[in-house]
């Protein structure tokens, strides 16, 4: 009796300890190992280096007090050759061939050509991969905007680069100047100067004739300073200035990516 | 009197139960050796990014880390265009980690084309003779 009372009580006792670490054990079941999460995250930040590679800018950024102000180099349009075939083929290969090494499920859902600032908030967003038309958005005090162009303007009336359209500057807004050269040297004077204040919310534009059927396109509106260079190459450098009472500066690529069901989205590349 | 022997000789029992238990899922629960492989050949990866291929410097990451193994670069097609090799591994004992390196190479004047890599790393540990 004293037998068969002690076992029943060990039996009892053991199997609620069973029952209990099994069920710990069930817990963990649904999530993944360190080892994969760790993979996964790998990918994510493979892809986006190479994201920051193909769009191949060149950017900084500074905190002066409440300034931050950002620093642009650029050419447009982008030295690749059918720029944006390459990055679909990009695309296909990461989903293809690099998914079958690593033996992962890998999904680009989003790449969009384009650095995000979040803080403060500024888009250097381009039209497409072929970067035939790069557009600064933000709300912006100071915007240095220096292109020089090679190929030369045409002549009107003996005139070289004589800007044509409606750029109207302003008492109050922000504050703009505008570098522009082509070839030759010569400068557009966009409604009779370089430098003033231009009201953001007012569509401004001009647009300059270049040999070869080439122009260059300058437009402001709704916050959106566009650069746009058609037949011509471009060497684009701004400098934008915005007021951020926060002190900090993040960057983050527009870029969507699945990797075995988790899903990861804008990296940060820059923080400061 | 009887009854509290009985509890306390059941309770001893399972305490000696719960204590192979945990030995046996901690044993369970340990990291494999071999892990420390696989992370660093994808850090080793990580570390040389989209660059060129420095046989000094991989070399004596490998070295310093007590590791054995190769690294090669291979383009879209697959074929192998650039590899260091540490030192040698026995087959089967390799742990592996890719990555991709999307490179603009200049073809013309303001002309690049984008190049497609995949880069492999190949780590095991390095036995003493």
């Amino acid at each position: 009796m004293r037998g068969f009372a002690f076992t029943l009580m060990f039996v009892l006792i053991a199997s609620m300890l069973l029952i209990i670490v099994m069920e710990a054990q069930g817990w963990k079941e649904g999530e993944p190992e360190f080892s994969s999460v760790s993979k996964r995250v790998d990918i994510f930040e493979d892809i986006a280096q190479d994201h920051e590679a193909i769009l191949n800018l060149s950017f900084n950024a500074t905190q002066y007090g409440w300034l931050s102000v950002f620093f642009f180099n650029d050419t447009l349009p982008s030295s690749i050759a059918n720029a944006d075939e390459a990055v679909s083929n990009y695309v296909e290969f990461v989903e293809g061939r690099y998914s079958n090494l690593t033996n992962s499920n890998i999904s680009i859902g989003s790449m969009e050509p384009a650095v995000v600032f979040t803080s403060p908030e500024l888009e250097y967003r381009y039209s497409g991969w072929d970067k035939e038309a790069v557009s600064i958005i933000g709300e912006g005090q100071i915007y240095f905007i220096s292109i020089r162009l090679d190929k030369k303007c045409t002549k009107q009336k003996g005139m070289s680069c004589v800007p044509e359209g409606d750029w109207e500057w302003s008492d109050s807004g922000a504050l703009v100047y505008l570098d522009i050269r082509d070839a030759e040297g010569n400068m557009p004077l966009p409604g009779g100067r370089v430098l003033g204040f231009v009201d953001l919310e007012r569509f401004n534009y001009f647009s300059i004739k270049l040999v070869g059927r080439g122009s260059l396109t300058v437009y402001s509106y709704n916050n959106e300073f566009r650069v746009e260079p058609t037949r011509t190459r471009a060497s684009v450098n701004s400098i934008v200035g915005i007021f951020n009472f926060e002190e900090s500066i993040k960057a983050e690529l527009p870029l969507e990516v699945a990797v075995d069901g988790t899903e990861f989205e804008n990296p940060v590349i820059y923080e400061a | 009197m009887r009854g509290f022997v009985f509890t306390l000789d059941a309770v001893a029992a399972s305490a000696f139960l719960i204590a192979m238990l945990s030995l046996l899922f901690l044993l369970a629960s340990i990291e494999p050796t071999q892990r420390v492989e696989e992370h660093f050949a994808a850090d080793v990866l990580a570390v040389i990014g989209e660059g060129e291929l420095n046989v000094g410097e991989i070399k004596q990451l490998f070295l310093i880390s007590n590791k054995c193994g190769s690294i090669v670069i291979r383009n879209e097609g697959g074929d192998i265009i650039e590899g260091v090799s540490a030192c040698g591994c026995q087959l089967g004992t390799e742990k592996l980690a890719y990555r991709t390196a999307a490179r603009l190479r200049e073809v013309d004047e303001g002309e690049s084309e984008l190049e497609l890599f995949t880069m492999e790393a190949r780590v095991c540990e390095r036995v003493q003779p």
